[in-house]
């Protein structure tokens, strides 16, 4: 499309088997919170200046996500819901800056987090950019859906569920390659035993069905 | 076009009275206005604005999306309050050795509960008809596969129902006429699935959906936006509000916050009046010629036994004691796994493909059939709560969340009770609703039949995710609710032991009709849906048959 | 009840497009035998692209060109005729002269007079080629049909069809096309399909208290009940200037321009039932015409209305407070963004089209988005339904009120059009009730007949008035 109005998020093109380095200067150049400043939207809530704490909120939050292109109206709101929701989260961010100042990927700095003791409030900041509620548990304060972090690893091939993706029947179309490693990365906790209630022998290598095939009866 | 007349005080005549706006009652009631009867319905809940719900979703938590909360998106009257389980709400109280099986999600709500539902539309099996003369277990309908068959394909056309049109990829194979459209295209997931499951019996079939990829009649496109459950946010599903619109425009009025609560009948025990708390808990009366109650499976029952009056002292339509017994729902077991390949489920409508090889043999004397459905969810939210689990960050936890959310799989398995009359819906001694109405109260326990049954699944499951070269195979340990509700108001030829004959018209009253899941004498393991649209089509008719005869 | 448009708008542009294009080009016809099947398939491709079936064919399955389709006017039903070749019921007993007759003059076999709802004052312009083409494919290929269409019946005095003289003697101009000689044979074959036959300007050129095209303002835009039709003068500002060739051939072939514009109501009907019919050679004659026509300037307008409107940031203010959204705001996310993105701007692949740089949103006259939000999309081009369902009373969607319709579209003219239109709600309940034309419109898009309803009155009260004077 050559009207540079259309690209958006959306059509940012690559999964993360893209290099991380491509993938944020891909949403930096298309991202809609990045366009010229003629077209950003008016309905900016921020349009006033960051705070101080807000500010570092969102420069915390860029480095433990590894994403430059925050919004910072999500990261004004998502820093008042923690606040909220978390006495003195104010202070586990700062400290948590003073280990994000040395810049570095988010993995270098969960070392250094873990070693400061800051595992879990890094990794709790993570989750409530990916998944845009404050935390996982019911009805916890949220302030994002479509813009989550979690549905841009799949934004090539999945639908953020409710938004219509393409024509009727896009689906039908090959899905685009997986482009990661299909196993996994990390050892996984071994699966939970299967319930008493319905344990069973073990299954059968290649035998048929117990039952009989529908289609012989009709 | 006939109305209902209405009082100076509010109170209301018409020709048909129905109670609950839901697929159901909204189909018979623009069936019958269309032929010209005055029409009035009752429904206990609000009328909501889609816009409004699809906002309501977007906007809830994280951990309840992921967690399907499928209730706490529809806004509920204060009168009329419904299952709430993000916290629990204890509507319905639930006993039993599997009480927690019947966790069932229902809304009160004009349009009813098609407003959360997939839209799978499936047929029971001739042979589900016959469980008691097959296999000697469960009961025989009143009626055969053939009786209700004409009235499947209305239902079918009046949902604008996808079908596949190839016979091999039906299920059942017997019809008179073909779906209104073709099958719901596969998507990618699908057609591999069936290529490494069907050589083994499984039979994967597309699943017959109240959707189409074409635009019906003014329902759009589907465009497969994978949010079918709990709102399709461009009304491109089948909901029942599609009826409720064109009861309405045929006449049919809809009050709205109506809460039925009292039926009285005559010295010939025929129903006379309804009557309702509106929102402002003042009482108003519904008279007509013929009453009909849908109101769902949990609801129908628990109506019935609370306007017990002195010529029906047990309540009402229930000289038998059946009315409440032999609660049923495709009690199932969810198995998730990561297959060694990308699938990509997500991709289109929410459900797509269903196996169902194991739903008919020989073995269901001894133990329950099953359907798996291949959840066409996306897998997203479950695999980025599982990736942060695995405490990844950076560019190893997107990673994470492409591989998982491309190679997961969810198999939702639907099992069959057998009506068993100790599963029971009785008012509650303890807990009551905001208008002083006694809450139902249910004991359930699915059964030998249904354990064995899961044993067999649970068998069908592993050699399914071995096909597919599973890892971190899960299998609830728990049985879950399917909102499929069934029994409470059973059909049978006998009125010592049944509650309605196969017109859904109930022994004791001539005029009362008491169609839907309630009515159904066997469980199959598909969604109920378009058997209770038949089953109120065929009502319908015999409710314009007594019409047309003079009997009404 | 969405979905209840009805289709006599095409009457506004039921006129026969590319009526009499190959003889514009000059290709003489072989009338040997062999000619007589070429001279069939050329009728028939006329007939095709001149949309005869738009009225003359019964929609949902009526046959072939048997009449019966009542075209509404404020007077009453004006049923469309039986044109097959059906000796009892329709013009099998016609000789290519009455035939003639009919289309051009508006004059039955029997001599009574048609209503202009058949635009035979268009139809005036055809060569005698077209017509003889026209008239071997409804008496040769047209199955006939023996069943009689409904007879129309308008009251006294309309229902006195020898009146329409006196609206012949004002408006039928019973002249041929005469090309341009200072013109390109592209720009006169435009013109041809264009504005002689009524392609165009019936719909986009506006109109006198008389029913009259006002001489000057060709193409530069008009009411058409609940619709616009723009002005597609080539003035850069308030027309069709900034669009490419390939932009406006694209549009006439698809009814789609990603960027610019879609089109719905009456325009989307004359793509899916005769533009997309067009040869390509057909297509771009009209455009070249449409270029090359004097420019027209709306002093109101100041950019085009295609530029209007940039992507939303919103969603990022929104999500999680659901209690502090406007009205128009909560009901562009819940019924509008699930196709059209929470930015605006559409799918990916364009199929859900993006809200900013969109002539319906930056238009200086809302009728158009509220149309829309109101009555839908329903286009069938190249076998694929576009289809956008309506929110107005019915909607399977949603139904939306006056209010709601005002406060969602002033939310997306604000966020993405043109932020000096503002939407009240009575001009919702005025496009509902097919637009700001009380005299003439009875119905969105029925203008035609409205307009023909309407001249009849005129006419009929000159005559009065006539008469009285005589008898004075």
């Amino acid at each position: 499309m050559s009207d540079p109005l259309r690209i958006g998020p959306d059509a940012v093109e690559s999964g993360p088997g893209v290099s991380r380095r491509t993938l944020m200067m891909a949403t930096a150049v298309a991202g809609v919170s990045t366009l010229a400043p003629e077209m950003l939207a008016p309905g900016r809530a921020a349009a006033r200046a960051l705070s101080a704490d807000e500010a570092r909120f969102l420069a915390v939050s860029k480095a433990v996500t590894g994403h430059q292109d925050l919004n910072p109206d999500i990261a004004t709101r998502l820093f008042a819901a923690m606040v909220r929701t978390f006495p003195g989260y104010g202070a586990r961010i700062e400290a948590l800056s003073h280990l994000t100042g040395g810049g570095g990927a988010p993995e270098e700095i969960l070392a250094r987090a873990e070693e400061a003791n800051q595992r879990q409030t890094m990794l709790g900041l993570v989750a409530a950019w990916f998944t845009g509620s404050v935390q996982d548990k019911t009805n916890a304060p949220m302030v994002a859906y479509y813009d989550a972090l979690m549905y841009r690893p799949t934004h090539d091939a999945l639908p953020v569920p409710t938004y219509c993706f393409a024509a009727p029947a896009w689906w039908t179309e090959a899905p685009p390659p997986l482009g990661v490693p299909v196993t996994s990365p990390v050892p996984v906790p071994a699966p939970a035993p299967p319930p008493v209630g319905i344990q069973s022998p073990p299954p059968p290598q290649s035998k048929i069905l117990p039952t009989k095939p529908p289609a012989k009866e009709h | 076009m006939a109305h209902p007349t209405f009082s100076s005080t509010g109170d209301v005549t018409a020709d048909v009275v129905i109670v609950g706006s839901g697929v159901v009652g909204a189909v018979i009631a623009h069936q019958m206005a269309a032929a010209g009867h005055s029409v009035v319905m009752l429904e206990a809940g609000l009328r909501l604005k889609r816009s409004d719900i699809v906002e309501n979703w977007r906007n809830m938590s994280f951990h309840n999306r992921v967690h399907s909360d499928f209730q706490g998106l529809y806004p509920q009257a204060p009168l009329a309050p419904a299952p709430l389980y993000f916290p629990a709400n204890d509507y319905v109280g639930l006993s039993g050795p599997d009480g927690s099986a019947f966790q069932q999600g229902y809304l009160r709500t004009v349009g009813g509960t098609t407003w959360h539902w997939a839209a799978s539309c499936w047929r029971h099996l001739p042979a589900d008809f016959r469980m008691k003369t097959n296999y000697g277990v469960g009961r025989d309908w009143a009626i055969s596969y053939d009786d209700l068959e004409p009235y499947y394909c209305r239902a079918e056309e009046a949902m604008g129902v996808s079908g596949p049109h190839d016979p091999e990829l039906q299920s059942p194979r017997e019809r008179s006429r073909p779906y209104p459209r073709d099958m719901i295209p596969f998507g990618y997931g699908d057609r591999r699935v069936a290529e490494l499951v069907n050589p083994h019996g499984f039979h994967l079939v597309p699943i017959p959906q109240g959707r189409s990829i074409q635009p019906f009649e003014d329902r759009p496109s589907c465009c497969g936006n994978n949010n079918c459950q709990p709102i399709c946010p461009i009304g491109a599903m089948y909901n029942g509000i599609q009826h409720v619109v064109k009861a309405e425009d045929a006449g049919a009025v809809v009050l709205d916050q109506a809460v039925a609560y009292r039926i009285d009948t005559d010295d010939k025990n025929r129903v006379t009046a309804i009557h309702w708390y509106d929102a402002d808990k003042k009482s108003h009366k519904a008279t007509g010629r013929t009453f009909v109650l849908a109101c769902n499976g949990i609801e129908t029952p628990r109506l019935l036994l609370l306007a017990a009056n002195e010529h029906n002292p047990t309540g009402i339509a229930n000289s038998s004691d059946q009315v409440g017994r032999n609660m049923m729902d495709h009690s199932g077991v969810h198995a998730t796994f990561l297959a060694n390949e990308p699938l990509w489920f997500g991709r289109g409508p929410a459900q797509s493909s269903c196996i169902v090889g194991p739903r008919d043999g020989g073995f269901r004397s001894s133990y329950s059939a099953n359907k798996m459905i291949l959840n066409n969810i996306s897998r997203v939210g479950p695999a980025t709560q599982q990736a942060l689990e695995l405490g990844l960050v950076g560019q190893a936890l997107e990673n994470e969340i492409r591989r998982r959310a491309a190679c997961g799989v969810d198999l939702s398995v639907s099992l069959e009770p057998l009506p068993d009359p100790d599963n029971r819906l009785t008012l509650s001694k303890t807990r009551r609703d905001p208008l002083g109405l006694a809450c139902p109260d249910i004991h359930y326990d699915v059964g030998e039949y249904v354990r064995k049954g899961a044993t067999a699944a649970a068998d069908q499951i592993r050699q399914v995710a071995g096909l597919l070269g599973g890892t971190e195979l899960r299998i609830t340990t728990s049985f879950n609710a399917n909102n499929h509700i069934m029994g409470g108001a059973i059909m049978g030829t006998d009125p010592k032991d049944s509650v309605v004959d196969g017109d859904c018209r109930a022994h004791d009253h001539a005029n009362l009709w008491l169609p839907g899941g309630g009515a159904m004498p066997s469980a199959s393991v598909v969604n109920t849906t378009l058997s209770m649209v038949a089953l109120g089509i065929k009502a319908a008719d015999s409710i314009q048959a007594d019409f047309q005869g003079g009997r009404a | 009840m969405i979905g209840k448009r009805g289709r006599a708008a095409r009457v506004r542009y039921g006129l026969g497009a590319a009526l009499g294009v190959m003889s514009m080009t000059g290709i003489a016809l072989a009338q040997d035998a062999g000619g007589d099947a070429a001279l069939v398939a050329r009728g028939s491709y006329l007939a095709t692209a001149a949309d005869c079936a738009a009225c003359h064919t019964a929609p949902h399955g009526g046959k072939p060109f048997a009449g019966g389709y009542g075209i509404a006017s404020p007077l009453g039903s004006i049923y469309a005729s039986n044109i097959t070749p059906s000796k009892v019921a329709g013009i099998g007993n016609y000789t290519e002269a009455q035939f003639s007759r009919a289309v051009r003059e508006g004059i039955r076999g029997d001599g009574a007079h048609l209503y202009p709802a058949m635009p035979y004052t268009s139809y005036a312009k055809l060569t005698d080629q077209d017509i003889h083409a026209l008239y071997a494919y409804f008496t040769h290929e047209v199955r006939p049909v023996d069943e009689r269409a409904p007879v129309t019946q308008l009251p006294f005095p309309f229902n006195l069809r020898f009146s329409m003289m006196f609206w012949n003697a004002l408006y039928l101009d019973n002249s041929r096309f005469a090309p341009d000689p200072s013109k390109s044979a592209e720009v006169n074959r435009g013109a041809y399909l264009a504005i002689a036959l009524g392609h165009c300007d019936t719909c986009h050129t506006p109109r006198n208290v008389m029913m009259a095209e006002i001489g000057g303002k060709e193409l530069g835009g008009a009411s058409l009940g609940s619709w616009i039709a723009p002005n597609v003068t080539p003035d850069p500002v308030s027309g069709i200037g900034n669009w490419s060739s390939d932009d406006l051939f694209r549009y006439l072939k698809t009814g789609d321009v990603p960027g610019k514009a879609q089109a719905a109501g009456p325009m989307a009907e004359a793509i899916e039932h005769s533009f997309q019919h067009l040869t390509d050679d057909d297509l771009k004659a009209i455009v070249a015409y449409v270029r090359q026509v004097p420019a027209i300037r709306d002093g109101a307008d100041s950019r085009p209305r295609d530029s209007f409107g940039v992507a939303s940031g919103r969603e990022a203010v929104i999500r999680g407070a659901p209690g502090t959204l406007d009205n128009g705001e909560k009901l562009f996310s819940g019924d509008c963004a699930a196709c059209h993105q929470p930015g605006g701007q559409g799918s990916k692949d364009a199929y859900y089209p993006q809200l900013f740089h969109n002539a319906a949103v930056g238009a200086s006259t809302p009728d158009n988005l509220i149309a829309t939000i109101l009555e839908g999309v329903d286009r069938t081009v190249g076998g694929q339904h576009v289809f956008m369902p309506g929110f107005s009373r019915g909607s399977y969607v949603d139904e939306l009120s006056d209010q709601d319709v005002a406060d969602v579209g002033n939310y997306v003219l604000t966020q993405f059009g043109n932020p000096a239109v503002k939407i009240s709600a009575a001009d919702v309940a005025s496009i509902r009730h097919g637009g700001p034309k009380p005299l003439l419109a009875r119905v969105g898009g029925y203008i035609v007949p409205a307009m023909v309803g309407a001249a009849i009155v005129l006419l009929a009260l000159i005559g009065l008035v006539v008469a009285r004077r005589r008898k004075a």
